[in-house]
């Protein structure tokens, strides 16, 4: 029997653009923190061993003090800790695991797996790593290695890889996907005993003993991430058993959302889901806003998002499909005449295509000094473009804690998301494509 | 819009007020100031324009000071087919209530009380054009002066956006104008705000770039490395093989090494052996050649003695050639000598013709000079004893002259005594008389004495006796010049004085005559140089005679000293012939002239040419007959060499010959010279063989292709190095650049890229917004104006016209003709002109047209009222709405009222026009209404 801790994809020094200033570094420490975390779950699980599937690091470049951090927080491991070079971080001739600093600082119980013979961690089980030597090796390693593999003598072996399964995967010609049935006759025959994936972020079980651990933060939408697992396996005369163990070591959140917002109600609903959220500071939201608004309730949706942002670590919100209504209504309350009410016509007409004159038009609710107040509406800001900090009218103040309401973060976000990982094809293709990331998959 | 009743309560000062007006026409609304006219104005917009529930300043402004009471406003209004009473309270108990009589009853409270009484204004007038109509109307009426119409286009703008506490000044229009330069300059440039966020992006980008181009060159040079690493495997099989084959060559070449060395000591034999052949074969010719040349030698020695003997004869002839022209030559010279001598002689012929012309000259001038002095000395001599010149002559005459005048004055000045002598013995001076006449000049004091009678003296006077006295010096001056130079009188002195003159001259003649013929010697010298010439020209002859010629025959006659003329003739006459025979006969006879002495050397000369002619000849003869016997001479002398060489050639000959034979014998070499040949061809024909045999074994290709083994094999190490110093090179490289930290570099770039984008778009976006906004509203106004612009002019014009005809006198600016009161039919005599801001431009009376600011100051401030009023009609077309005007202050001056009035009272024909006045007799309006508030 042997007990050990499964996890991967830790990606240090990863960072997500669309995080605002300050909360980057939040994440990017977290994403340390949790290692530590999860060193300290292997003490108190009394494991024996932990591997870490690939792309331990974001990349082979990364600044050479995350080295030692990652290190540092290592230092709480009781146990071996094998490290498997993936796409990220290949065993090319830039690999930071063949660094005069990566050598220097390497705690002698850490192991990098630098080739596919097996190592014995301690009598009786065995570790079998499938590094990666390139990004792009254009062939599936995995089969490779078991090809030559013999079956083992008598020990317990894990092997361990980085990559995206065929099944999983199905729609991509990925050259480099893992074939899951010549990893599950490795399992039957005994050349493994279980097989410890990397590169899919959500934790996965791909078939009994062959599972995906996920990463130990979220690093994006959608995902089912932040956890690490405990294995524990046992043979018998007969038979290969092992029991897997979910453990939560993430601290962050990245959620996604859709609200139609057709009426102040949903507004009103909408704002009650903002503020029970938990952790605001470490989550990060996506939001999907669809459904119309007059300008005076797009004014307000607005402000309740310009409250919410300090909040939150970022809220990155979509609302092409939100339309804006400027009616007649509005232009009254304005209390608009003569050319200047037709020009609020004119606007909202090509309002329904332009951005650009939704702006103009919230643009003029402002100058107008906003709804008069006799109006009845509560209406606590009219700033929509955001542009400067003159107060709407002095019988409503606007209480503005940022005079820099962003319109624009929804779009930007997404681009931003679909950039900021590397990620590429691999990591991309073994997400869940039932979940809501089919945006993503445009990248 | 008519309003008919209005009523105010806790509105400002006022407790309670209500107001009764009629339909139409001016009414003028008289009372103190602070009696709450002006409110009124103020309370009929309120009542439309503000919620009950408002709270804003406007409402509190309005609000009894101490007082917290609600304000009450309640107006009856008829418009278009409504008529209705309509009640707000305001602050305190809020209340709404609007009821309508007409089209039919009905009651409405709060919100939808307020909705629909706009509903009614806005179905009935333009409420844009009453709001701007009130804005206008905020200025009293003594400020509606020249801005008036000016504002409204302002008033419009202000009208079409919300007002807003605090910002009551700034419409809509000015506050998108002014967002929209916070991005834009007035000419649509982007300000720095825009651009500078664009420009931070871009910069973030740009680092961006730079970063990934340096992670993508590390991809590139790890994929780099792996191909390295397999390129570094194959090359070194390549050495490997490389290695190998230039081995097996190097075999190759070391064989065909050795087989040319056997090549090359073939070739050694068979040249020494043809060496030998050849030394026994030039020993053969070396025979041939001795025998060859003792033949020669004999053959030549031959020849040489035939040809001394063909010679001899020639040369004999040629001395003999030579002893002639030198015969001829001394001959020749001979008489060269003799022509030349008598040439000579005839020079000194000619010198000595010329020499006797001299003496005879010099001769001459001697006698001349000899005469010339002998007059000179008696002329001398003359003028010695004469001492009459030139001055003294001139002061006897001067004397005489004096003397003569003097005389002159005397005579006439005298007193003239007549005595006549009666009888003797009369004495005059002493002298006595004879008896008779006498007549005297009494010049001094003359004494007539009749003796024993009387003795009469006469006494001239004073002056006569001066006159006598003056006479008297100049006698005796004359007479002592002539005393001094010893003439008797003044003829003799002319006499004497002529003679000199004469003397004189004679002298000058002679002394140019001496001067002439002496020139620049004295008369010794002259004298010397004669005897001299005299001397050698008596000597001459003699010694010609004396002077042989050279080689001469004979001594020529010598001929007469001074020649004589015939001969000299004789000579002259003769020709060269002739005269050359004198060489022969000797000395000729010296010619007796000049011109013969000439011809004769002329003769001579000629003479010694054609004998220096000859002389020449003869002896260029002489040289070519030498030339000629000295060149047959060597020639021998050469031949007698040859000769003597050829002998000597022929005797060693000989002898190398027999020596040579005794040594060995003729037939032997031959022998020998055959069994040479035959060894050196056999040697020769083995090298041959085996040169054709090696190069069948094509040794250039063998060594070729050793070479090029040697070579695949350096190539194959230095490629497999290159690709080892690479991969080295590559790893430290990389191993350097993963210690910058590109990836975080990046990382944070792209962090900063999204940012200023993030901002750059917002900015952006809000720009866009602003000049959407503004442009939009721009257009909007301009479209808005120009649909006002037609009506507007049109009723400014209804107005205007009722003005301007009625009140003609008031428009002092009306400077064209005078009006035609009842002739104008009044429609196409006024117009005005609007522009786009809604300003009158121009003006058109009577068919003349002024800009607005020609018009006098009372022409525009009733064109500016008539603008307001056409205001009030335009916002509704039927009833116009209620004007209210406030004067306040009552400064204005009460012409100009007058004028104004005109216009309140045209106005008053469709409208309401309400004048709020504390001093109503300002207006003088026959057809107003008054109604006096307390």
């Amino acid at each position: 029997m042997v007990r050990f801790l499964h996890t991967a994809d830790w990606q240090l020094g990863m960072r997500r653009h669309y995080l605002s200033g300050e909360a980057l570094p939040r994440y990017m420490q977290a994403r340390i923190d949790a290692v530590r975390r999860l060193a300290a779950l292997a003490r108190e699980e009394k494991c024996e061993f932990i591997v870490v599937c690939g792309d331990v690091f974001e990349s082979n470049q990364v600044d050479r003090q995350t080295i030692g951090r990652t290190f540092e927080a290592l230092a709480e491991a009781p146990c071996p800790v094998y490290l498997l070079p993936g796409n990220h971080d290949p065993l090319d001739a830039a690999s930071l695991y063949n660094s005069p600093e990566f050598l220097r600082k390497k705690p002698p119980h850490v192991h990098v797996l630098t080739s596919s013979e097996p190592v014995e961690v301690r009598p009786g089980v065995e570790v079998v790593g499938v590094p990666w030597r390139s990004k792009k090796p254009r062939r599936d390693l995995v089969a490779e290695v078991l090809e030559r593999l013999e079956p083992s003598d008598g020990a317990l072996r894990v092997g361990v890889a980085h990559g995206a399964v065929d099944v999983l995967a199905p729609q991509g010609r990925n050259p480099e996907a893992i074939q899951r049935d010549a990893v599950l006759r490795a399992l039957d025959d005994g050349r493994l005993h279980y097989v410890a994936l990397g590169d899919r972020h959500s934790a996965t079980e791909v078939a009994p003993r062959m599972w995906y651990s996920g990463s130990q933060e979220p690093t994006d939408f959608g995902e089912t991430s932040g956890r690490v697992l405990v294995v524990e396996l046992d043979r018998d005369d007969c038979a290969v058993t092992c029991e897997v163990t979910e453990r939560r070591v993430g601290q962050w959140q990245f959620v996604e959302h859709a609200f139609e917002l057709l009426s102040a109600a949903d507004l009103d609903g909408f704002e009650e889901w903002l503020a029970t959220r938990p952790d605001k500071d470490r989550t990060t939201l996506r939001l999907r806003l669809s459904g119309a608004l007059t300008l005076l309730l797009k004014a307000q949706l607005d402000d309740v998002l310009d409250q919410a942002r300090p909040l939150f670590a970022g809220i990155n919100e979509i609302d092409d499909e939100l339309m804006v209504l400027t009616d007649e209504l509005d232009a009254t309350r304005l209390g608009l005449t003569g050319f200047a009410r037709t020009t609020v016509e004119k606007l909202a007409a090509r309002a329904k295509t332009e951005t650009a004159a939704r702006d103009a038009l919230a643009l003029l609710y402002r100058l107008a000094g906003g709804a008069q107040p006799a109006v009845g509406v509560p209406v606590a800001t009219a700033n929509l473009g955001g542009a400067g900090a003159e107060p709407a009218g002095s019988a409503a103040p606007a209480p503005q804690t940022s005079p820099q309401g962003d319109l624009l973060q929804g779009s930007q976000d997404s681009a931003d998301a679909a950039e900021g990982t590397r990620d590429s094809a691999s990591a991309e293709a073994t997400r869940d494509s039932a979940s809501t990331e089919a945006t993503r998959a445009s990248a | 819009m008519r309003l008919h009743r209005i009523r105010l309560s806790n509105f400002r000062g006022v407790a309670a007020r209500e107001l009764r007006l009629p339909d139409h026409g001016v009414v003028i609304v008289e009372g103190p100031n602070e009696s709450g006219k002006s409110s009124l104005a103020e309370a009929l917009w309120l009542v439309f324009e503000v919620y009950d529930s408002s709270r804003s300043r406007r409402i509190t402004d309005i609000q009894p000071v101490d007082r917290d009471v609600g304000v009450e406003i309640e107006v009856e209004v008829s418009t278009g087919p409504y008529r209705f009473t309509y009640l707000k309270r305001f602050l305190k108990r809020p209340e709404t209530l609007l009821q309508l009589t007409a089209p039919r009853r009905e009651t409405l409270k709060g919100r939808p009380a307020h909705e629909r009484a706009l509903q009614i204004l806005d179905e009935t007038i333009d409420r844009q054009l009453w709001k701007a109509l009130r804005l206008v109307q905020g200025g009293p009426i003594d400020h509606v002066e020249l801005h008036d119409s000016q504002g409204l286009a302002q008033a419009l703008d202000r009208a079409a956006g919300q007002e807003t506490a605090g910002e009551r000044e700034l419409s809509i229009f000015d506050r998108a104008g002014l967002e929209y330069q916070k991005y834009y300059t007035p000419t649509g440039r982007p300000r720095t705000p825009l651009t500078e966020a664009a420009a931070r992006e871009a910069d973030a980008a740009a680092r961006v770039g730079e970063l990934e181009q340096e992670l993508q060159k590390i991809d590139d040079d790890v994929e780099r490395c792996t191909a390295l690493a397999d390129e570094i495997v194959r090359l070194e099989r390549d050495v490997v093989q490389a290695l190998a084959g230039a081995e097996r060559r190097a075999a190759e070449l070391e064989q065909l090494r050795r087989r040319e060395e056997v090549l090359k000591r073939l070739k050694l034999t068979s040249q020494s052996t043809q060496m030998e052949a050849s030394i026994a074969q030039r020993n053969v010719a070396e025979r041939d050649a001795l025998r060859a040349r003792h033949d020669a030698a004999l053959r030549d020695r031959a020849e040489l003695d035939r040809d001394a003997a063909k010679r001899a004869p020639a040369l004999a002839h040629a001395d003999q050639v030579e002893a002639d022209a030198a015969t001829a030559l001394a001959t020749a010279e001979q008489a060269a000598r003799t022509t030349r001598a008598l040439r000579e002689l005839f020079d000194n012929d000619l010198e000595y013709h010329k020499q006797r012309l001299f003496f005879e000259q010099l001769r001459q001038r001697r006698d001349r000079v000899v005469a010339a002095r002998e007059l000179q000395a008696a002329a001398r001599a003359e003028l010695e004893s004469s001492r009459i010149d030139d001055g003294v002559l001139k002061r006897i005459g001067q004397a005489e002259l004096a003397f003569v005048r003097a005389e002159a004055q005397l005579s006439a000045r005298s007193p003239q005594l007549e005595i006549r002598a009666l009888a003797e013995g009369v004495t005059l001076d002493g002298r006595e008389l004879e008896p008779g006449r006498h007549e005297t000049r009494v010049d001094a004091d003359a004494t007539v004495a009749l003796p024993g009678v009387a003795e009469i003296t006469i006494k001239p006077g004073q002056s006569v006796a001066e006159l006598r006295a003056a006479r008297d010096v100049a006698d005796s001056e004359l007479r002592q010049l002539l005393d001094e130079f010893d003439v008797a009188d003044v003829d003799a002195a002319r006499a004497a004085h002529a003679t000199r003159r004469e003397a004189q001259r004679t002298q000058s003649d002679c002394e140019a005559t001496i001067r002439e013929n002496l020139g620049d010697l004295t008369l010794d010298a002259i004298g010397d140089k004669i005897e001299r010439l005299r001397r050698w020209v008596e000597r001459y002859p003699e010694e010609r005679q004396n002077r042989p010629l050279d080689n001469a025959p004979s001594n020529a006659p010598s001929s007469a000293p001074d020649g004589a003329p015939e001969s000299a003739s004789s000579v002259s006459s003769e020709t060269p012939e002739e005269s050359r025979d004198w060489t022969l006969q000797g000395v000729p006879p010296l010619a007796t002239d000049f011109d013969g002495t000439r011809d004769a050397r002329t003769s001579a000369k000629h003479a010694a040419e054609q004998a220096a002619d000859a002389e020449n000849a003869a002896r260029a003869t002489l040289r070519t007959a030498a030339h000629e016997a000295r060149v047959l001479r060597e020639r021998r002398q050469e031949v007698d060499i040859r000769l003597r060489l050829a002998a000597q050639a022929e005797r060693k000959a000989a002898a190398d010959l027999g020596q040579a034979r005794s040594d060995e014998p003729d037939d032997a070499l031959a022998a020998q010279a055959a069994a040479a040949s035959d060894r050196a061809r056999a040697a020769q024909q083995t090298h041959r063989d085996e040169q054709r045999s090696l190069a069948e074994a094509r040794p250039e290709r063998i060594r070729e292709f050793a070479e090029n083994a040697r070579r695949a094999r350096r190539v194959a190490e230095d490629r497999l190095g290159h690709a080892q110093d690479e991969q080295r090179q590559l790893s430290i490289s990389l191993e350097l650049r993963g210690e910058k930290g590109l990836f975080d570099a990046r990382e944070d770039a792209r962090t900063e890229r999204v940012r200023f984008g993030r901002e750059s778009q917002a900015v952006q976006r809000r720009a866009d917004a602003a000049s959407m906004l503004f442009r939009t509203l721009r257009d909007e106004r301009e479209s808005a104006r120009r649909a006002y612009s037609q009506p507007l002019r049109q009723v400014i014009e209804r107005l205007a016209r009722d003005v301007f005809r009625a009140d003609d006198a008031t428009d002092a600016g009306g400077m064209g003709a005078p009006d035609d009161r009842s002739g104008t039919s009044g429609t196409g005599d006024f117009a005005i002109e609007l522009d786009d801001e809604l300003r009158v431009r121009t003006r058109t009376l009577h068919g003349k047209t002024l800009a607005f600011d020609q018009l006098s100051v009372g022409a525009r401030e009733q064109l500016g009222l008539v603008t307001r009023l056409a205001c009030a009609l335009l916002v509704d077309p039927d009833e116009g709405v209620p004007v209210i005007l406030d004067d306040t202050l009552g400064h204005t001056d009460p012409d100009r009222l007058a004028g104004m009035a005109g216009a309140l009272e045209a106005t008053g024909k469709h409208s309401q026009v309400l004048l709020l006045t504390c001093s109503p007799e300002r207006f003088r309006i026959p057809s107003a209404q008054r109604i006096v508030l307390r």
